[in-house]
């Protein structure tokens, strides 16, 4: 089962390819934030000089590596099927759940990726624990993030959730790592208040659609495309 | 069997009118009509692509509602749509979408590949349309289906090719428990090869039934144009006027004049003439 997941899931990956933005009309914005962070780490590198140690640049690669192979990841398998799924002998029940575990395999996938990240960004002292509390909670949501097929929820996954979720997580490194202040413990507090009131209901509302999306494609593909 | 009955479908402007047929097995049953006259509509909802509004169409007692994936198994399929993955070779795309089937064979896949000339390691969006279509052929006949349902493969295929692939459909239905729906436009072929024939016409059904009936059902009259008019207008379906001869597609065997020659149609010259009929000049 985790083989044949494991196969749709580089099978399908091989065949979308990065350009081939698979939103409904909104492409993925998230490539905003990610020259964002470019720009960041430069400047990074530029004002501390010297004071730019090792740790700060492989804590800064490995975020940015981690958040770009899941996004890149989350491009490359939209959750819809081709034509030829709706000719394979699946009835509407197995084809939604064949939708739901390559859905939740790749997921998974990209937890997992979040918590190798986390365990690198503790190990090289890189954030202080409460950061890294926030990126492994955001990153999580993170990993379980899909383009969906209604217009207004997809514009709010690829134009505020998905940014907003990469810069919050990014601006954590500009903590320091020990010793925190008491402003710094206040911008922590706001950070998770951020992502409870702002982050976290559209999370909930972009899964819902996800639920609805992986429903929807257990239909005839008459009937998919006509909702 | 395949059964239609009383099936309609609307698609935007175009309806696809209480359609019914049956197709036996072991048969090739050919698929015939104009470009718009619904064979591909058809053939999109008996691969339960489409449902229709009004109608049943049952495959081996079955049906879309009930046995989706039982039905499924029966169909191997070539469409004119590019079904395989684009970006993978049609080896990869035959060892991944073969794994929903329980009869597909990867071996059979690649031998098919190799008698069909075609480079397997290859990018799916990089061989060429005739090549597209006889992977596709290749893997419909690997899952071992009941009913291969082909849609327009002969116009792309090779002369060289288009023998064997007559050769490879004479074989799957030798059994007589397999059958093959064809439609194309590659009519000589069907002349030659089809059991049954389907006729369809801006959506609607003009012919259903074997070869045999077909040719018992319609007559060609080759005369003088002044007997071809004079003949009743309720059995003439087309006529065209030549400049020494004339011909007319006629319903059924009757007395016609002896100055009239007359003979079994072609489906082509079936299509030409009914093309001809009145008010469709």
């Amino acid at each position: 089962m985790i083989r044949k997941l494991f196969n749709d899931y580089i099978m399908t990956g091989k065949n979308t390819k990065i350009n081939n933005f698979t939103s409904p009309g909104v492409g993925d914005l998230a490539i905003y934030p990610i020259i964002l962070q470019l720009i960041i780490i430069a400047r990074g590198i530029m004002r501390q000089g010297t004071f730019y140690i090792w740790t700060d640049a492989l804590r800064d690669t490995v975020l940015f590596l981690t958040l770009i192979f899941i996004w890149v990841s989350q491009i490359k398998h939209p959750l819809r099927l081709s034509r030829m799924y709706y000719l394979c002998p699946m009835s509407a029940e197995e084809r939604s759940l064949y939708l739901k575990n390559a859905y939740l395999f790749r997921s998974l996938l990209h937890t997992v990726l979040i918590l190798i990240m986390c365990a690198v960004l503790y190990l090289i002292n890189g954030v202080s624990i409460w950061s890294l509390m926030y990126i492994m909670v955001c990153g999580i949501m993170y990993s379980f993030l899909s383009n969906v097929h209604d217009g207004k929820t997809e514009f709010m996954r690829a134009v505020i959730l998905k940014p907003a979720m990469f810069i919050s997580m990014y601006v954590q490194f500009a903590l320091p790592a020990s010793k925190l202040t008491k402003e710094d413990y206040i911008f922590i507090i706001g950070s998770f208040i951020f992502l409870l009131i702002i982050e976290l209901p559209m999370f909930i509302k972009l899964v819902k659609e996800i639920d609805k999306d992986i429903k929807t494609g257990a239909l005839s593909e008459e009937d998919y495309y006509r909702c | 069997m395949i059964e239609f009955t009383g099936v309609y479908k609307k698609l935007g402007k175009f309806e696809l009118k209480d359609i019914s047929f049956h197709i036996p097995e072991g048969c090739i049953c050919g698929l015939v009509g104009r470009n718009g006259a619904g064979k591909t509509t058809l053939l999109n909802l008996l691969l339960g692509l489409l449902r229709p509004d009004e109608g049943e169409i049952r495959t081996d007692d079955m049906d879309y509602t009930k046995d989706e994936k039982n039905i499924r198994k029966l169909f191997g399929c070539v469409i004119v749509d590019e079904l395989f993955m684009p970006q993978l070779s049609p080896e990869d795309n035959g060892r991944h979408f073969g794994s929903f089937y329980e009869a597909y064979e990867n071996e059979s896949y690649i031998k098919y590949l190799s008698q069909f000339r075609i480079a397997g390691r290859k990018h799916f969006k990089d061989l060429s349309k005739g090549e597209k279509l006889k992977c596709q052929f290749a893997f419909a006949l690997s899952i071992r289906p009941k009913y291969l349902l082909l849609d327009e493969p002969t116009a792309n295929f090779d002369p060289e090719f288009r023998e064997d692939f007559w050769k490879i459909l004479r074989e799957f239905i030798a059994d007589g428990r397999h059958s093959v729906l064809l439609a194309t436009h590659l009519t000589d072929d069907l002349d030659r090869m089809a059991d049954e024939l389907i006729f369809l016409d801006k959506g609607s059904m003009v012919f259903t039934g074997d070869m045999e009936s077909f040719r018992d059902h319609y007559r060609i009259l080759t005369g003088e144009a002044y007997l071809l008019k004079n003949l009743n207008k309720e059995y003439v379906l087309g006529i065209e006027e030549g400049k020494y001869s004339s011909r007319a597609l006629v319903k059924g065997k009757r007395n016609y004049p002896e100055e009239l020659k007359n003979a079994a149609p072609t489906i082509e010259e079936f299509m030409y003439l009914y093309s001809k009929k009145e008010g469709e000049k």
